[in-house]
């Protein structure tokens, strides 16, 4: 995985420092799409090819629900309890 | 439309592989390059919001208690539902480290990990998105348009920052962009970290 965090920062550098013209731009736009469409045609082939997950698929789904919602839940408690903490909405005032 | 194209890919790949073949190894060489390719270009995404550190310091450095309270309220309520489910918890924290990002956590977790806990990333993550867009509205006014956005993670940088924008206003539309950005970036960061 040291490939992935490589590709990140490496990434991040050259978006940094580069000036991208919006005609590669609008490239790199379609190349992520392509991959984003191979990689979860792959990953659905991994889970396809697996006749023990298709057969967990159902618990497999509950679990996904109950971790979702934990996690939403989660993250709204914790900022919730941030926006309070650090009165990070103290301005809003002159939005009213 | 995209979803449809996602939902294809997915359903396409899966049908594929039910009918057609064994897990292969070079679709797994296939994946982990598809991955660091699209890491790298969704790094090229992040890098060139070049005023995103000016933009910081005009609305003070607090504002990354954002970004940092949805990850760790995150991860905290997915390791709570590891426990509900007899789950290891550090699988478990990962799967809410993916923040709504289910692409990356789902092929992250498939690669790092075992398949299994790749899907119920893909899928925890995906309900997520959903449960982000359903709820917004309800989230904006009974929690306020600030705490609303923590239910997005990682999204509110594009696929929920149109709702954001039309449901509160833009200096939180701005905040709520920003904090997707951070959380972008850590995904690739954190699931390493938790799942292995």
């Amino acid at each position: 995985m040291i490939l992935i965090l490589c590709s990140l920062i490496f990434g991040i550098l050259i978006g940094a420092t580069l000036k991208i013209p919006p005609v590669a731009e609008k490239r790199l736009g379609l190349l992520l799409s392509a991959t984003l469409f191979l990689m979860l045609g792959a990953l659905g082939a991994q889970m396809g090819a697996n006749s023990e997950l298709v057969h967990n698929l159902p618990e497999i789904g509950w679990r996904a629900l109950l971790l979702a919602a934990l996690a939403v839940a989660g993250s709204l408690a914790a900022l919730f309890a941030a926006e309070r903490v650090f009165r990070l909405s103290h301005t809003e005032g002159e939005h009213k | 439309m995209m979803a449809y194209a996602i939902a294809a890919s997915v359903l396409g790949g899966f049908l594929a592989g039910r009918l057609l073949f064994e897990p292969q190894a070079w679709l797994d060489t296939t994946v982990t390059y598809a991955l660091a390719l699209m890491v790298f270009l969704v790094g090229v995404d992040i890098g060139k919001n070049k005023n995103v550190l000016s933009e910081i310091r005009e609305l003070g450095i607090r504002i990354m208690a954002v970004p940092i309270a949805v990850a760790g309220g995150s991860i905290i309520g997915a390791a709570v539902g590891g426990m509900l489910l007899a789950m290891p918890l550090r699988e478990a924290a990962a799967v809410g480290a993916g923040f709504g990002w289910y692409s990356l956590s789902g092929v992250m977790l498939s690669q790092l990990h075992s398949v299994e806990l790749g899907a119920t990333a893909f899928l925890a993550n995906v309900i997520r998105e959903i449960m982000a867009l359903i709820l917004m509205p309800l989230l904006v006014r009974y929690l306020g348009p600030l705490v609303a956005i923590a239910a997005g993670g990682a999204t509110t940088m594009d696929s929920t920052l149109p709702m954001i924008t039309k449901l509160t206003d833009a200096k939180t539309a701005l905040v709520a962009f920003l904090s997707g950005l951070v959380l972008t970036g850590l995904v690739p960061v954190l699931i390493p970290l938790l799942a292995s």
